[in-house]
């Protein structure tokens, strides 16, 4: 069994990847589908908005702070390296780590960025934001999915003995 | 769904550790389904008849927006208690016939589960 202070980290880590799961879920459930459903010029506007109002100290600490204790998981891991859970805990911040934090960094940023740039007004934008959403959603499936398995993964730690 | 396998669980199992945790889950995940459809589902409907480009729409949207996100506020923080209390049921659930000083059965014979060969003092 996984005791103390790692049992209590690994069980808050648990959690914090099912609540990134449902912040992602709803994304890629409901929001992208509602904001593709109204005209271009909104959808666009209220994606920009999103995007600024999506840095704040809450949503940072669910997403990153989850990915710090995920890497300081998968240090125990190696320390603890032959106990039944060790496997499980490394898996589990493996995946967070590549399916959200690096996924996020490397695709979803950039293209924020790129949206943020977009003058809802102009011809182009239209286009551009129809392109963003596609492809956006598609990955965003991934940072739903993974950190789903990552907290699966973190509950078996949890209970393998 | 979850609910009625929960209310199973706790039927059948009531005397183990884990039971008053499942109980306990179960009653914070029904509750942040009941404020859905005793206040979300409602509020959304009337808001579903506002129509966007009428006089009133601005107003009705404020009067929406504020307190729903309040208790939106409360769905989260009930799913996400219920979400610790079904983790901590499931470390302390002990499988039928493994050792347990807290959880075996009354009457059982001392020393009978342990020759099982299932016992959790690893």
């Amino acid at each position: 069994m996984i005791d103390g202070l790692l049992f209590v980290l690994t069980l808050v880590t648990a959690l914090a990847c099912g609540l990134v799961a449902g912040f992602f879920f709803a994304f890629s459930t409901t929001v992208m589908k509602a904001l593709t459903r109204v005209p271009e010029s909104q959808g666009l506007v209220a994606m920009q908005t999103i995007n600024v109002a999506v840095i704040n100290p809450l949503v940072m600490l669910a997403l990153f702070g989850t990915g710090v204790v995920c890497v300081v998981l998968a240090i125990a891991a190696f320390v603890e390296w032959g106990e039944p859970y060790a496997v499980y805990l490394l898996l589990g911040s493996l995946v967070y780590l590549a399916g959200v934090v690096l996924l996020t960094f490397v695709y979803h940023v950039p293209r924020n960025d790129a949206m943020a740039a977009l003058d809802p007004e102009d011809a182009t934008a239209a286009s551009h934001w129809t392109r963003y959403a596609r492809t956006w959603t598609a990955w965003n499936h991934v940072r739903t999915v993974a950190p789903l398995a990552s907290a699966a993964l973190f509950t078996i730690a949890l209970r393998v003995s | 769904m979850s609910g009625f396998a929960a209310g199973v669980f706790f039927a059948r199992r009531r005397r183990e550790a884990s039971a008053s945790y499942v109980l306990a889950g179960s009653v914070l995940y029904v509750a942040g389904i009941a404020v859905t459809f005793a206040y979300h589902i409602p509020k959304n409907d009337d808001l579903a008849l506002v129509d966007p480009n009428s006089a009133g729409a601005a107003p009705a949207w404020n009067d929406y927006q504020t307190p729903w996100t309040v208790w939106n506020h409360v769905r989260t923080v009930a799913f996400l208690a219920a979400a610790i209390l079904f983790a901590v049921a499931l470390v302390k659930y002990r499988r039928p016939g493994a050792t347990s000083k807290t959880t075996r059965p009354v009457g059982e014979l001392a020393g009978a589960a342990e020759l099982s060969g299932s016992g959790v003092s690893r």
